[in-house]
C-alpha cells in the first residue's frame, strides 16, 4: 500500500501549486524537524503517556496531511484515533513504521534538494 | 493598508503554505505557541486569527474562549485551522464563537476565499465603531490611542496597550464598580496570574496620564474602580 506513494511526485505537486521556494522550505522542515517528532512519539509510547502520544501523533499527522505524505498521516491517524485501544507493542510497531516511512521519504526529498541545486 | 492576520500553528511546515496562500490578501504574522500569539496580539492590531486546536502550551478552543471574553479581542474573527476533522470538534469550535472551521490539508484557494470573506465582514463592521467617546476622552479603537478633547484641540495621551484596555473596560461601563478580578479577567484573561496590586499600579499610572481628567476613575474601597465621566460632564 505504501509503495504506491511517490515522494518526489508529492513534492512536485507542492512545487506546482505553491512554487519551488515553498516546496524546498517544506522539504527542509520535514528533513530537519521530523526525526525529533518521531523520537518524541516513541518516548511517549515507552512512557505510556497516551495524552502525549495522541498530541504528537496529531502534530505529525497535521503536517503530513499538508505536505501530502499520506502513508505517514495515515499511521498517525490510526495512533491518534485508535491508540487508546492498542497495546504498547502495537503502538511501537506503528511508530517504527512511521520511522521507516520517514527514512524513505527523507531520502527522496534529499535527492529532490540536490537536483534543485 | 493590508489587514493583518495572525496564524497560531505549531507545525512550522504549515507556515510556508499559509504565507503563499495569503500573501496577496493580508499581512501575515506567525506564532507557534499561544504565548507567542498573545504577545503578538498585545503589540499589533490583528483583524483575523487562524488558530490551530492542539498547541504545545494549550488548547486553541480554550484560547478562543479567552479571546471572546476580552473586550479588545472579542470582535476579532477566529478561523480554526486544524487536523481535527471530527464533527464533534467542528461543532465545538463553532459553538465557541469561531467564524469558521477549516481542516487540514486545506486548499489554498478555499482558505484564501474564507479568510477574505471573514475579513471583509469584520472590516465592514469595524468601520461602524472606529472610535469610542466617553466624557472628554476619545478612544481610537484601531490604534489603541486615547485623545483628550481640549478647547485647543485633541491631545494624545501616551497610554500603554494594557492601560488602554483597562481604561476602555472601565469607560464602557460608566457608573459600574468593576472589581480588580473583573479587570484582570477582561484585560489579561483568566489564564494568567496577575496580582491585584498590579491593577492598582496601572490605574495610578493612568490617572497621572489623564491629568485634569484623573477624577474620571474613582477608587471604591474594598470593591474596585468606577468610571465617572458621564456624571461629571
Amino acid at each position: 500500500m505504501e509503495t504506491t506513494f511517490d515522494a518526489i511526485q508529492s513534492i512536485k505537486s507542492i512545487e506546482s501549486n505553491y512554487g519551488p521556494e515553498v516546496a524546498r522550505e517544506v522539504v527542509q522542515i520535514f528533513i530537519n524537524d521530523y526525526p525529533a517528532k518521531i523520537t518524541k512519539l516513541k518516548n511517549a509510547i515507552n512512557e505510556g503517556n497516551f495524552e502525549s502520544v495522541r498530541f504528537v501523533a496529531h502534530d505529525i499527522k497535521s503536517g503530513c496531511l499538508s505536505m501530502g505524505i499520506k502513508p505517514m498521516s495515515n499511521v498517525c491517524e490510526t495512533i491518534e484515533r485508535e491508540g487508546s485501544k492498542l497495546s504498547k507493542e502495537e503502538l511501537k510497531e506503528l511508530s517504527e513504521r512511521l520511522a521507516t516511512d520517514y527514512s524513505r521519504i527523507s531520502q527522496s526529498y534529499g535527492k529532490y534538494l540536490n537536483i534543485g541545486h | 493598508m493590508m489587514p493583518t492576520v495572525l496564524a497560531i500553528d505549531d507545525s512550522r511546515e504549515i507556515h510556508p503554505f499559509l504565507k503563499t496562500a495569503l500573501s496577496q490578501t493580508c499581512s501575515l504574522l506567525l506564532a507557534t505557541t499561544l504565548k507567542e500569539g498573545e504577545e503578538i496580539l498585545s503589540k499589533n492590531e490583528v483583524h483575523l486569527i487562524l488558530l490551530d486546536v492542539s498547541l504545545p502550551d494549550g488548547s486553541g478552543f480554550d484560547f478562543c474562549t479567552t479571546l471572546q471574553s476580552q473586550d479588545v479581542t472579542q470582535k476579532i474573527p477566529v478561523i480554526f485551522l486544524t487536523g481535527k476533522i471530527g464533527v464533534g470538534d467542528k461543532v465545538l469550535g463553532l459553538a465557541l464563537g469561531a467564524e469558521d472551521y477549516v481542516t487540514k490539508p486545506f486548499d489554498v484557494l478555499e482558505l484564501r476565499a474564507r479568510v477574505e470573506s471573514k475579513l471583509k465582514k469584520f472590516l465592514y463592521y469595524a468601520k461602524e465603531e472606529t472610535y469610542f467617546q466617553r466624557g472628554s476622552l476619545k478612544f481610537e479603537l484601531s490604534t489603541y490611542s486615547i485623545y483628550l478633547n481640549e478647547e485647543k484641540g485633541n491631545q494624545k495621551l501616551n497610554m500603554t496597550p494594557i492601560e488602554f484596555k483597562l481604561l476602555l473596560k472601565l469607560a464602557r461601563s460608566p457608573g459600574y464598580v468593576l472589581s480588580r478580578e473583573q479587570l484582570i479577567d477582561s484585560v489579561w484573561g483568566d489564564s494568567v496570574y496577575i496580582e491585584d496590586r498590579s491593577v492598582d499600579r496601572h490605574i495610578s499610572s493612568i490617572r497621572k496620564k489623564l491629568g485634569i481628567c484623573s477624577s474620571y476613575i474613582r477608587t471604591v474601597p474594598g470593591l474596585g474602580y468606577q468610571f465617572l465621566a458621564e456624571q461629571q460632564h
